[in-house]
């Protein structure tokens, strides 16, 4: 059997997990000296690994965790609905504003020039059938006798 | 026994597969069971990461959160343990990086003021000087871990805090085997000789 001790080199493969050549490996199994420096190198990992946190502890994150996970699923169908009524409204706005917006082509000067050229013509024609006027007040006759004044 | 023992772990795979599956469909219960499976996991890895404690608890339960949100994703290719602590890994090291003009203090466990967590390591009535030794001992893995480059840490971490087999560290990591081996040897050669020399 090897009486040299392991290597460093030897022993960090060993701490690693590594297979160790076949008289390294015999000389390990039995070598008091090479498995208390392995020993203490695991214990020291193992002292610095310690201190977890309490069940109550974990199981606040833990709630947390699922408390917005639940939540971002019902949020996520919320924030569909939402973005799915601005989109709605985006298209249906322009098609209402167009609708309620003057006509193209609405010209208010020529109107009032229609009006004021009816008006000057004979302003009773404005208010009522010629056939009406003509009836009530003849051009150039006398209004009848008991007649509408 | 061998045969017992794999088909242990086909059920157990099996009543994984079932409870992912629930959980992709929302069932909180499902959910909850796969968190509990993973949680001193995911909370070893981010301790042993990040040097604050608030980032820590921060970092759990984005871990938990990210976890169930992208289980729908999750392929199977690697193991739902090993995707879990990708999920960690990568979230502490964001958190690293918006603190990068933080230098990396490792954690010390808050109970060390106490004898708890040491005494129960050594077992019985603790004798003041070994527990004084271990407690020294553990400060200093801790800051010889926090001293090592940023990738040698997390193989380390996840090796010997998380007890993780080399598979899953590069499953988790997305490197080969043998870059895990390489990193690893390296971080425990380091931490191995700063410990002997500080404590022959």
């Amino acid at each position: 059997m090897r009486e040299r001790h392991l290597t460093d080199d030897e022993l960090d493969r060993w701490l690693c997990g590594e297979e160790l050549a076949q008289e390294a490996a015999a000389h390990a199994a039995d070598c008091l000296f090479c498995r208390h420096r392995r020993a203490s190198f695991l214990g020291a990992v193992a002292a610095a690994r310690a201190g977890e946190p309490d069940a109550a502890t974990l199981a606040r994150w833990r709630e947390s965790a699922l408390e917005r996970w639940s939540g971002g699923r019902g949020g996520g169908r919320h924030l569909w609905l939402a973005a799915a009524a601005v989109l709605f409204l985006l298209v249906l706005l322009p098609v209402v504003m167009r609708v309620r917006a003057p006509r193209a082509g609405f010209d208010a000067e020529a109107v009032v020039q229609e009006v004021d050229q009816l008006l000057a013509h004979d302003p009773l024609t404005a208010l009522a059938p010629e056939e009406l006027v003509q009836t009530v007040v003849p051009v150039g006759g006398d209004p009848v006798e008991g007649g509408v004044s | 026994m061998a045969t017992l023992a794999r088909r242990d772990r086909e059920v157990g795979d099996q009543s994984e597969a079932t409870r992912l599956a629930a959980a992709v469909g929302g069932d909180r219960a499902a959910a909850e069971e796969l968190l509990l499976q993973h949680q001193l996991l995911v909370y070893r890895v981010c301790r042993h990461l990040l040097p604050r404690h608030e980032d820590v608890e921060a970092a759990v339960q984005e871990t938990f959160l990210r976890a169930l949100e992208k289980l729908r994703s999750f392929s199977g290719r690697a193991s739902l343990r090993s995707w879990i602590v990708a999920i960690a890994v990568n979230l502490c090291r964001d958190k690293l990086r918006r603190r990068r003009l933080v230098p990396f203090v490792p954690l010390e466990t808050p109970e060390e003021d106490g004898p708890g967590p040491v005494a129960r390591l050594e077992g019985g009535d603790p004798d003041p000087e070994r527990v004084a030794m271990v407690r020294q001992a553990a400060s200093l893995v801790r800051r010889e871990v926090g001293r090592l480059p940023s990738r040698q840490r997390e193989v380390f971490a996840l090796r010997f805090f998380a007890d993780l087999p080399l598979e899953d560290i590069a499953a988790a990591l997305g490197v080969d085997v043998g870059t895990v081996k390489t990193h690893l040897h390296r971080a425990v050669h380091r931490v191995r000789a700063a410990v002997e020399e500080a404590m022959p």
